[in-house]
Parts: structure tokens; sequence; C-alpha cells
């Protein structure tokens, strides 16, 4: 976990906790334990820099996973935002047969697909063009809102991911130099707050 | 700051609901990598196989030479005979002991050895043959006779051993005249006892001209010859012995070989010389436990070996694959999840290398025993194997590999979720 102590867990973590309060300072020391994992699994989805899908899993199967965890009915969660992402034609392919961009999307797909509140990703667009970066910000903005998503990323790219509307944390942020935390709070977790 | 973590919304039910779930989606994650892998997994069952393999035709081996020589041991039951080298004084309650032993398959009483022997001769025969034969007690379970024949009951029936049905011409159902002569008070009386024969005994039953009959006639005989009386057959004499009358011998036999070592030590422990094939039946059994003991090493060593291997290339896959485990945490998958990732793939392993290794050591056992039937007396396979020993060897190589897959389990045990973040 990248997250640490700060005033934004109230923006964070309050809505999850349906008026609990999260001790983040036990959650941090709780993240070897399986708890933490469970968790982790309801409350939050990853986009990480690589993409981190599974390479012995279709997309489909990807984006799937989160819900087969939860045991959640999969309906047609994975085809609805594949299309949404674009990448309807690449379901059942694995991820070694998409291009860095579609696997990025599909690594969006699959952070959203067991509609958590907190989706945290990690230089999503690193890997990719300036033009497909800022398409694929500009989607995950999107669907965060749809969906009512906080969004946390961490960027280089600080003036996308303000062009997207996120607000820069970067002072929060330890031992890292010119990464910027951003956050794009979700209209349920501004409620809640 | 505030310290309560919401405890429902982490251990909410979803842990406990979704546990047998969570291990099939586990197992099937696992088997989706093992299958995506091939080239990898392929090179896996291969090398296990190539271990199983020889272990597997030294085993057939092993038990094919053993069995060859062991297995006349266990079917015929003369090799778990117990007899009595002189006389002794053997009572019923001595009796109801040892056949309340369970090493004991079969005990019954037997009369003096010259007190045993009548002439017998089949009245309806051209030959008129008459021919002296030892008296054999015998009863329900008689070993030499197995299931097939019923045991002699009563004063008139008997089964002859295979050399004296021959010699007489006879078989079952015939009728034979048993005679039966002694000497009292200077007089010489001989009593005729009309038999049916109830059966043949297998030539492996006795190797002599025997009559198979039940413990009273054997009894009455002996009374007859020692001048007394016998009632039940309107035989004179003087007066009939007690009921709990004793015996010189007995015939009996062990439940199995490794039994007959057992009894002969009670009967020396009780002063009594007994006759035995325990010479025999030891130069077998220990060249069965020398090989056993030879093949164990070997195949100690073969597996200590593979497991070492196995696990040093599972450590491998997994510090290979950290980045993959890792997002399995990041998802929310547990350490107790993941670190059956690598078990559930060395068990597919090691199923499909025990499956090779079958296919293969049945090709070997062909080639072997076709290259030896020659050599080998009685067409006995030289290279065997029990379907048992094979369930054995699937379960032991499910257990070896899962154990050295156990280290890939503890290194993914210690994989960290922010793997995948960095």
């Amino acid at each position: 976990m990248i997250l640490k102590p700060s005033e934004a867990e109230r923006f964070l973590f309050r809505p999850l906790a349906d008026g609990d309060e999260l001790d983040v300072d036990a959650a941090w020391h709780m993240d070897a334990s399986d708890r933490l994992s469970v968790w982790r699994s309801r409350h939050i989805g990853y986009v990480l820099q690589h993409g981190g899908l599974l390479p012995y899993l279709t997309v489909r199967r990807n984006i799937e996973l989160s819900r087969r965890l939860l045991g959640l009915s999969l309906g047609n969660v994975a085809e609805e935002l594949a299309a949404r992402l674009g990448i309807e034609q690449q379901l059942d392919k694995l991820p070694a047969a998409l291009s860095v961009g579609q696997r990025q999307r599909a690594a969006i797909a699959r952070a959203l697909a067991h509609d958590p509140p907190i989706v945290i990703a990690d230089e999503p667009t690193a890997a990719v063009d300036p033009l497909n970066a800022q398409r694929i910000t500009r989607l995950l903005a999107r669907l965060a809102d749809e969906r009512n998503v906080t969004l946390i990323v961490a960027s280089h790219a600080h003036e996308l991911v303000r062009n997207a509307g996120f607000t820069l944390v970067t002072h929060e942020i330890e031992h890292v130099d010119d990464v910027s935390m951003s956050v794009r709070v979700s209209s349920r977790a501004k409620a809640a707050a | 700051m505030s310290r309560a973590v919401p405890q429902d919304s982490i251990d909410r039910p979803a842990a406990q609901g979704l546990t047998r779930a969570r291990a099939r989606l586990v197992a099937g994650l696992a088997f989706d990598d093992y299958r995506h892998e091939w080239v990898l997994s392929s090179c896996s069952v291969l090398a296990l196989a190539a271990v199983l393999i020889p272990l597997l035709v030294l085993f057939g081996l092993r038990y094919g030479i053993i069995a060859n020589l062991l297995d006349p041991l266990v079917e015929n039951p003369r090799y778990r005979e117990i007899s009595p080298v002189t006389s002794g004084h053997f009572t019923p309650q001595w009796f109801d002991t040892m056949r309340a032993r369970g090493d004991v398959a079969f005990v019954v009483p037997r009369t003096r050895s010259l007190a045993a022997t009548i002439k017998l001769r089949k009245p309806d025969s051209d030959v008129g043959r008459i021919v002296d034969v030892e008296l054999i007690p015998s009863a329900a379970g008689d070993p030499v006779l197995g299931p097939e024949l019923e045991a002699p009951e009563g004063f008139r029936t008997a089964l002859l051993s295979w050399s004296l049905a021959e010699r007489l011409g006879a078989s079952a159902g015939d009728r034979v005249e048993g005679i039966v002569t002694r000497t009292r008070s200077g007089e010489v009386e001989t009593v005729r006892l009309p038999l049916e024969v109830a059966g043949v005994a297998p030539p492996a039953a006795f190797a002599r001209d025997g009559l198979f009959v039940s413990g009273a006639l054997l009894v009455a005989v002996e009374d007859f010859l020692d001048g007394r009386a016998v009632p039940e057959l309107g035989w004179d004499g003087s007066a009939p012995r007690p009921a709990d009358r004793a015996f010189a011998g007995f015939r009996m036999y062990a439940r199995t070989l490794d039994d007959v070592a057992t009894l002969r030590a009670y009967f020396l422990d009780q002063n009594i010389d007994v006759r035995t094939s325990l010479a025999d039946i030891s130069l077998v059994q220990t060249l069965d436990r020398n090989l056993g003991i030879v093949y164990w090493i070997i195949a100690a060593m073969a597996v200590a070996g593979y497991c070492l291997s196995f696990a040093t290339s599972v450590w491998a896959n997994v510090d290979r694959k950290r980045r993959e485990f890792s997002v399995l945490r990041l998802i929310g998958f547990r350490t107790r999840d993941i670190v059956w990732f690598p078990i559930v793939q060395a068990a597919f392993t090691a199923a499909a290398a025990w499956a090779l290794a079958c296919g293969a050591y049945f090709a070997v056992e062909a080639l072997l025993n076709g290259l030896f039937a020659s050599s080998i007396g009685g067409g006995e396979p030289v290279c065997r194997i029990r379907a048992s020993h094979l369930a054995l060897a699937l379960v032991l190589t499910l257990v070896a590999a899962t154990l050295a897959a156990a280290a890939g389990g503890y290194r993914v045990s210690k994989l960290e979720p922010s793997i995948g973040l960095r």
C-alpha cells in the first residue's frame, strides 16, 4: 500500500466504513494479514503501470476475476466495460495479444468491474503515447464519474491528470521525488465527507 | 485519529462463505497458468517421470522375483505346517488354547504314528491291491484340502491322497474298505471299515499314500489297536478311553508364513521340538528384506534428489512470477489462498508424471517379461506390479511433489502485494 495517514483519508475511507472510521495505522500494519486482502478486494480497484493483467487469463476472465473472487454474479459486466473502453473485440484474447494501450484499458475494466468505491492507478499512462494517455485518462475519469468512484492516481503527467479534473495532493507523498498523487473524489465520498 | 477498523467490513462473510468457491478459483487459476506455460509444465512432468519410471521398473523386478519365490510358499500350505518331532502329551485344553491363537490357522489332534496306519483296498477292483496307508486327521478348514473339498465326517467317509487314489484306481463316490488288525490275548482280530471316498486331495496336499479321516475315526482306530472297545463301530475290547484323553501329536498350520517363526519360537519355549519349513521361508524372506532395503535406499536417494531439484525449481518459478502473485494479492487473494498455487501445480505435475510413468512402466514390463520368458520356469513374469502398488506410488508421488512445492508456497507467502505497484 502506498497510502499513509493523512487528511485525505477522510475523503477516502469514510464512505467505506458507513460511519465508522478506519484505523489507517492499524491497517498499515495489517498489510501482511489476510483480513486486509479481503478488505482490498471489496473496496479498491487497481490499475498498475504495467497493466497487471494475468498473462494466462483472457481479457474477459481478467476483468471478471475480482467479481469471481467476491462471488458476485458475472452478468455482462465484462462486455459492458469492454465496450465502454473500446476493447470488446479483445475480450477472448490473452493479454500478450493486446497492444499496451489495450492492456491498460483492460486493466481499467478489471479495476472497475467489482464496483469498488476507490480505484488506485499507478502511472496508468506511463507506457502509452501522449495521445493515448490523454484518451485513457479522460476515459478513466469519465468512467469513475459514471460509477461514482474516487480515483487516486500516481503520475508524472501532472498536467494530464489536472486537466482531467484531479486534485493534486503531492505534499502527502513521502520518499517520492517527482511523482504526484492526484485525487478525483467521487460525489458519494464528497457527500459523506 | 480514529482507531476502529470496520471488522464486519473486513471479515464479512465472504471470507467464510466463499471459501470453497475461492479454493476452486485458485485451483482453476493454477491450472490456467499451468496450461499456459505448457512447455515448462511438460518439462516438469518429464523430469518427474524420468525419476519414477526406473523406480517403478526396479520395484516391478523386485516384486516379480520375490513373488516368484514366495508364491509357491504362500500357495502351498505345506510350508506353514508345524509338526512335532516326538510324541507328546497334548490335552483337549491344550488344543483349545492353540485354536484360540491368532497365528494358528488349523490344528487337530493326531494319534501315535504306529496307531494311525491301516490297510486299504477297493473291494470291487480287479486288481485287488491292498495298500498300507497313513491316516491323516482332518476337519473343516483343513488348509491342504482347500475350499473345494469337504472334510471327512464321522466314521464312513474319507478322502484319498492323490497317489493313493491313483494306486487304488479310486475316485470320489467309490467305496473302499479299511482293514485294521490287532493281536489281543494272543489272538489276531481284524475289523473291516467300509468307507465312501468323499474326494481326492490335490497332489500338493500329501505326497504319500494317505487317507484323510475324521478325528473320531482316527481315535477309533487307535483305540481298537490298543485293545479297547469302540462301541460306535461295534468293535469289542477293553473299556473305552475317557473323553478327555490326551494325544501324542497334532496336525497344525500357521495362519501365515510369518507366523511359522512365531509358533516355532513358542514351541521351543515350551520344550516341544517341532519340524517346520522355516529355513526355506527365512531364505526367501531374507532375500525379500535385503532387496527391499536396497530398493528403498535407491528410491529414497532418487526421491530426495528430485524433491530438492523440484523445490528449487518451484522456488525459482515463484520468483519469476512474483509480480503475478503480488497482483493476485493486490486484487484481494489472501496469502492462504495463493500459497496453494504452486502446490496445486505440483499436484498436476505429480499426477501427470505418474500417469506417464505407469504407461512407460507397462511397456518396459512387457519388454522384460518377453526377454526373460524363456529363462524363467513356470511362465511366471519376472517383472510385475499390483494395482495397489501403483496407487501407493501415486500417493507417494503426490506427497513428495507437494512437500517439495511447499517451498514455493512459503516463498509465495512472503511476497508483498506492493510488488505489483513497483
